[in-house]
C-alpha cells in the first residue's frame, strides 16, 4: 500500500493512489468507472443536440470546412486547458510515470469521466512517441449523417483540441488529430496523439 | 403484411419523404394515394378535436391497398400504404411506431434543415431495413 504524501494535497484516506506503470490497465478502467458513477450527469441528447447545432452553425458561418475544423480544435483547446484541473481534482490522479501511462489514463479515466466511453490505446509507434485512441462509440456523433458537401469535416474535432489543451497544461506538447471517423464512413473512430516535447517553462495559455 | 409505400409529410403538408417498395405499381399512383390520404387525415383530426390521438388507424381502403396514418406531436404525418388485405392493425401500429423512431433520429441530425426533404442516406437504409423486417409474406 502506498502512503499518500501531503505533497499531492490528497487526504490520506483518499481511495485513489499514486499510479505507476505496474498498475495494470484494468485498475485504471475500474477507477474510470468509479469516478463516472460519482460525477453529475446531464441528458446526453441535450449535449448531442447542442454540439450538433454548434457544428452546423460553424459551417454556415465559416463556409470553409478546414476553417471549421480549425475552429473546433481551438474551441477544444480552450476547454482542455480548463478541463484538466477538473479532471485531476476529481480523479485524484497523480503524476504519470511515462507517456504510455498518460495514454491509458486518458483513454480509460479521462474519456470515461467526461463522455462515459472508454477508448483503446493502440498503434504505438516504434519510438513510443505516438499512439492512437480507438473508440467503439462516439456519443457526440450519435444522430449525425454527414452530407457529401461536408466530407472533409472532422465532426468531433473539438475532442482533439481538448486533448491538446489538457496535455499542454501538464507540460506535454502534442499534436492531436483525427485519422478515421465513423461519421465520415470509416469503420472506426481513431484519434492520433503525437508527442512533440516536454514543456519546461510555464507559459500562460493563449486564448486566441 | 406487405408494405407498399411509406411517406412522411410535413406540417405544411409538404412531402418530406416517400419511398415505394412495390415495383409493379407506378410511383405516381402512390403519390396520389398519399396525397388523398391527407384529406382524410384532416377530417379525422377535426373529428377528434377533444382528445387527440396520434395513431389514426385505417384511413381508407382502396381496391388493392389499405392506407394507415399517424400524426406526430409536431403535426408531421406518417402515411403507410399496405399491400395485403389481411393486415393486423397491431402490426401496422408497431411498424408506424418504429418509423416514428427513425424519423425522430433523422430530425436530430444537425445537418437536416427542418421541414425540408429528408436526404439522409442513413435514414433511407434504415427505412428499407425496417420495411424488410416488417414485411411478411402471407
Amino acid at each position: 500500500k502506498t502512503t499518500n504524501t501531503s505533497r499531492d494535497g490528497r487526504p490520506p484516506s483518499s481511495p485513489l493512489f499514486a499510479f505507476n506503470m505496474a498498475n495494470p490497465v484494468a485498475v485504471l478502467k475500474r477507477n474510470g468507472e468509479t469516478i463516472f458513477a460519482k460525477v453529475e450527469k446531464i441528458n446526453a441528447e441535450l449535449l448531442i443536440l447542442t454540439y450538433g447545432s454548434l457544428v452546423a452553425q460553424l459551417i454556415k458561418d465559416y463556409e470553409d470546412i478546414s476553417a471549421v475544423n480549425q475552429q473546433l480544435d481551438t474551441m477544444g483547446y480552450n476547454i482542455g486547458v480548463r478541463l484538466i484541473d477538473e479532471f485531476i481534482s476529481r480523479s485524484g490522479q497523480g503524476r504519470c510515470g511515462n507517456f504510455k501511462e498518460t495514454a491509458e489514463v486518458i483513454a480509460k479515466v479521462g474519456f470515461k469521466m467526461f463522455l462515459g466511453v472508454t477508448a483503446n490505446v493502440a498503434n504505438w509507434s516504434p519510438d513510443d512517441k505516438e499512439f492512437s485512441l480507438i473508440f467503439d462509440e462516439n456519443p457526440l456523433a450519435e444522430f449525425v449523417d454527414l452530407p457529401p458537401s461536408c466530407n472533409a469535416l472532422f465532426y468531433s474535432n473539438i475532442l482533439c483540441g481538448v486533448l491538446r489543451g489538457a496535455l499542454e497544461m501538464v507540460q506535454i506538447r502534442c499534436d492531436v488529430k483525427f485519422i478515421k471517423d465513423v461519421v465520415r464512413g470509416d469503420e472506426i473512430t481513431e484519434i492520433r496523439v503525437i508527442f512533440r516535447e516536454y514543456l519546461h517553462e510555464a507559459a500562460p495559455p493563449s486564448d486566441e | 403484411m406487405i408494405i407498399a409505400c411509406v411517406a412522411i409529410i410535413g406540417r405544411a403538408n409538404n412531402l418530406l419523404f416517400i419511398r415505394s417498395f412495390n415495383s409493379q405499381v407506378d410511383q405516381l399512383r402512390f403519390h396520389f394515394i398519399v396525397h388523398s390520404a391527407l384529406d382524410i387525415i384532416e377530417d379525422k383530426l377535426q373529428e377528434q378535436s377533444g382528445s387527440a390521438l396520434n395513431y389514426l388507424g385505417l384511413l381508407y381502403p382502396t381496391e388493392d391497398f389499405k392506407v394507415y396514418g399517424f400524426r406526430t406531436n409536431t403535426n408531421a404525418k406518417i402515411v403507410v400504404v399496405v399491400d395485403d388485405l389481411e393486415t393486423k392493425d397491431t402490426d401496422v401500429r408497431a411498424f408506424i411506431e418504429r418509423m416514428h423512431g427513425l424519423f425522430v433520429k433523422a430530425v436530430c441530425n444537425p445537418f437536416y434543415t427542418m421541414n425540408e426533404e429528408i436526404t439522409s442516406n442513413k435514414f433511407e437504409v434504415d427505412v428499407a431495413k425496417l420495411v424488410a423486417q416488417s414485411s411478411t409474406s402471407a
